[in-house]
């Protein structure tokens, strides 16, 4: 009966956990969260009603207008400086730490990547950006997305969906739903810790790291710089070693220094 | 005066069971502050959807789906490689505990701790069956899965769960 016993005793712990307390408190702050949520829906809702045709007259325009100038812009001006012999374009990670900057107060300076490209840059907010008293509330962190490939991009109605949720803002390329390979995300001050994880260094730099082996391993990263944190999520898709991993820290750090 | 039928609803559903989506969502993800921001997410997206709600399921085993999707889709967004790992296996921060579940008791931190080493849909499961205390059917319902893989799944996730507490050093005192 030893068994039955055991079972019995993992009944009443596991029920114990029914007795998790929400304080009062807690509970009014949820509910005049959601309360608020829905009269902004509702308030949308039918803003939209009305709105709708004439936003789409609206959009159609926009397109025209813009269509014309990408044309101008990227296939005209391009030719004009390819026949010039002259690339003045910025790298893309130097736009990255422009942008960071702007919005986010710190540039941490990204490496390029031989196989995974930037797929993009978002700007996270907490989930109650924009919900009762929080409408000022400033960004988390900012996340750098390398992806596998870019052939997937995201349909209008799963980008709509996507910025629904009023947690993050896209400041740089597009999304996809090909599978992230690096992610980046850049906090303020530093990081935080990550449990359990040792501490190793790279170019006379202390860092935290783990490597979880998984079907797909990963490793784990985290390391401080002077102004911000970085903390890097690195999945091995393609038999790439822990060395691989080291390298493009070690990039990362020198860039940063 | 309140004039929205549906908000109305809505009010009443969180008044009956903010507490079980929020103790869900909390034992899934294990951050207390996310764990409110997503509860409140889920009234607000049963609103959204509400007159798609036919009655088929009873109203708490819709929220309970959506607290499900929520969850999902928060994990999946904040980090997509990270929803992988836990899929299958453990993950980095599992030795946090929210300081709700240490308030409970040193055995029920432990057990939250190999709860958290233990695969998302085995925590699901033993989740409504075993704390919720919900039927086979309903348990089958909110997961969209069949009674014989909530059985299956129910009996594995124990199993593992068990082990995991050895590893933890835990035995019972009836031993």
């Amino acid at each position: 009966m030893k068994g039955n016993e055991h079972y019995s005793e993992y009944d009443r712990l596991f029920k114990s956990y029914n007795s998790i307390e929400i304080s009062e408190h807690e509970e009014k702050e949820m509910y005049e969260n959601i309360t608020y949520g829905i009269d902004k829906l509702s308030k949308k809702k039918s803003t939209f009603k009305f709105l709708s045709p004439v936003l789409s007259t609206a959009v159609v325009a926009i397109i025209l207008f813009f269509g014309g100038y990408s044309i101008y812009n990227h296939i005209i001006l391009d030719s004009i400086e390819l026949n010039n012999g002259s690339n003045n374009a910025t790298s893309d990670t130097e736009l990255i730490r422009q942008k960071i900057n702007e919005e986010f107060g710190v540039s941490p300076l990204i490496p390029e990547h031989d196989e995974y490209t930037i797929g993009n840059v978002t700007v996270n907010y907490s989930i109650l950006n924009g919900v009762g008293d929080s409408n000022d509330e400033k960004p988390r962190s900012v996340e750098i997305h390398y992806l596998v490939s870019t052939n997937n991009m995201l349909d209008q109605n799963l980008i709509d969906e996507w910025g629904s949720a009023g947690t993050q803002e896209i400041i740089f390329g597009d999304l996809y739903l090909d599978e992230v390979a690096i992610s980046i995300e850049v906090f303020k001050g530093g990081y935080g810790e990550i449990q359990g994880a040792e501490t190793i260094e790279i170019n006379g730099q202390p860092i935290q790291y783990q490597f979880v082996e998984s079907d797909i391993d990963v490793a784990i990263v985290g390391i401080n710089f002077d102004d911000f944190g970085l903390m890097i999520q690195y999945n091995l898709y393609h038999g790439e070693t822990e060395e691989d991993i080291k390298s493009f820290i070690s990039k990362l750090i020198e860039k940063n220094d | 005066m309140e004039s929205n039928p549906n908000k109305l609803k809505i009010q009443n559903w969180y008044g009956l069971y903010h507490k079980e989506i929020f103790h869900f969502i909390l034992i899934m993800i294990g951050d207390e502050e996310q764990a409110k921001d997503l509860t409140q997410d889920t009234f607000i997206k049963a609103f959204e959807h509400i007159d798609n709600f036919q009655g088929v399921t009873s109203d708490k085993n819709w929220l309970y789906k959506i607290a499900r999707n929520v969850t999902i889709d928060y994990i999946r967004k904040k980090k997509p490689i990270r929803f992988m790992v836990e899929s299958f296996t453990t993950l980095a921060s599992r030795d946090n505990c929210p300081e709700k579940i240490t308030q409970l008791g040193e055995m029920e931190e432990q057990l939250y701790k190999a709860m958290k080493r233990i695969k998302r849909s085995y925590q699901e499961v033993i989740f409504l069956r075993k704390i919720k205390e919900l039927s086979i059917e309903e348990t089958a319902e909110i997961l969209d899965w069949n009674k014989t893989k909530v059985k299956n799944q129910l009996f594995r996730g124990l199993t593992a769960l068990k082990r995991e507490m050895v590893k933890e050093g835990y035995e019972y005192e009836g031993k």
